[in-house]
This record gives structure tokens, sequence and C-alpha cells, in this order.
């Protein structure tokens, strides 16, 4: 089963809870095309466009995965339905889906082959993604504030 | 807004969609039913080969669609709302 852990270390080499606590569980993240889509524009004769290379943070409060919508539309996607989002109202907001593939450069983690992400703006949270409970439910992650260690398992 | 006229056309068919297909995935362009299909993979695999990056609207044929929970989202609904 692969594993990622980021350790925050000060100088001393000690545990550092406190950058933990504000970059929170972060890893770089590659958003595709998926490759049923890569596949129908090879065929077409038109190119497929370069994944982008951003960063994500671990969400345990988020059901589903979140991709910002410029990288989305960056990639030349359109979206294929909404969702329904709760917010602090009793109303809910429709939200537009993409498909996606998200993969995890650096780390031994699999990519996941195929997502239906929600798209919003995130840039002001200096994130490209935010990884929910839809991805969660199929690993393991271990959330060590005390350590300043974070440990994901697919 | 992108696939209005879609969702609109997946409204007006759900109750006949429910009755044969409930739990399958249609695949629906302007307004066209393109394929019904048991999971959703197969259902964007024929989208993307017929339609590419166009838009199309793939939807899971069920009566009550579930709401999804992104606090930040949420936070970010809010502060629109009170500005």
């Amino acid at each position: 089963m692969p594993l990622f852990s980021k350790f925050w270390r000060q100088q001393n080499g000690a545990s550092d809870p406190q950058r933990l606590r504000a970059a929170g569980a972060a890893l770089q993240v590659e958003i595709a095309v998926p490759p049923q889509l890569a596949a129908a524009l090879q065929q077409a004769g038109q190119p497929i466009p370069a994944p982008h290379i951003g960063l994500a943070i671990i969400d345990t409060g988020a059901s589903v995965t979140t991709v910002d919508v410029a990288v989305l539309n960056g990639l030349g996607l359109s979206p294929t339905g909404t969702a329904n989002v709760a917010t602090p109202s009793t109303t809910s907001v429709q939200q537009p889906i993409y498909a996606c593939i998200l993969s995890f450069p650096g780390t031994p983690l699999p990519a996941i082959p195929f997502n239906q992400v929600i798209a919003s703006q995130l840039a002001g949270l200096g994130c490209v993604a935010l990884i929910g409970r839809d991805i969660l439910q199929g690993c393991m992650f271990v959330y060590n504030g005390v350590e300043g260690i974070w440990t994901v398992s697919f | 807004m992108a696939l209005e006229t879609e969702i609109a056309y997946f409204n007006e068919m759900k109750a006949k969609l429910l009755d044969a297909h409930e739990g399958q995935y249609v695949l629906i362009k302007g307004r066209e039913i393109i394929g019904v299909f048991p999971a959703y993979e197969e259902a964007y695999e024929v989208g993307f080969q017929r339609f590419l990056q166009a838009p199309f609207l793939v939807k899971q044929i069920i009566e009550k669609e579930p709401t999804e929970q992104v606090p930040l989202l949420a936070l970010h609904f809010q502060r629109a709302a009170i500005q």
C-alpha cells in the first residue's frame, strides 16, 4: 500500500506543529483531462491539453473534491453536470461538475483514475484543489498535529 | 449557464427515466438522450467520443440528489450573500 508522509521540522530537527497548522495537509497535485477524453482527442487528431500542477489541501470537512474552475477551463474541459452544495442557510446552491484525473507527482501515491469534481474559485486559498472524502474513502489518512506530521496511504 | 437546456430536459424526462432506469446514468446533449448506462464512466466515454470538449450532461437517475458538504465553499457563498 503506497504511503506518503510529510514531516514539518524546525532547523534543530524538532517537530514543528505550528507549520503544519498553518500549511494544512498539503501536497502537490497534477490535474489532467480524463483518459477517455485524451483518447478521443488523439483519435480526432487534436492536441491533448498539458496537465496543470499545483497545490492540493486535504479537507476532511468536504464530502467531495473541489478543483479551481480556472484550472479546469484551462484544460479545455466543459461542465458535465451540477451538484447541490450546502450553504449556512437552509438552501443549497448548484455548482458545476467536471470530470478530470488527479495524480500526485513526487509521491508514491497512485493516480485517481477518474473523478467527478466540483468547480469553484479557489485562488484565494493558495491551492488548486481541495481533496474531499470522495477520495479519502479509498485511503487511510493520519493527522498528527502534536508531532507536525501527516500521512496518507492509498 | 452551460447545460441549462440539458438540465431542463432531464427534469422534464425524470419521471419516465426513473420508471425505466432508476440508479443508472443518462447522457444528454441538447434535448436528446444519447443513452443510458449502468456506470458513469461508460456514459462519459461515449460523451467524450461524440462531443470531445463540448458540454454534455451525465446525470444519475435518482429521486433525490444528495447535497454535498464543502464548508469552505459554504463560507464563500455566505460572504458573497452578505456583500
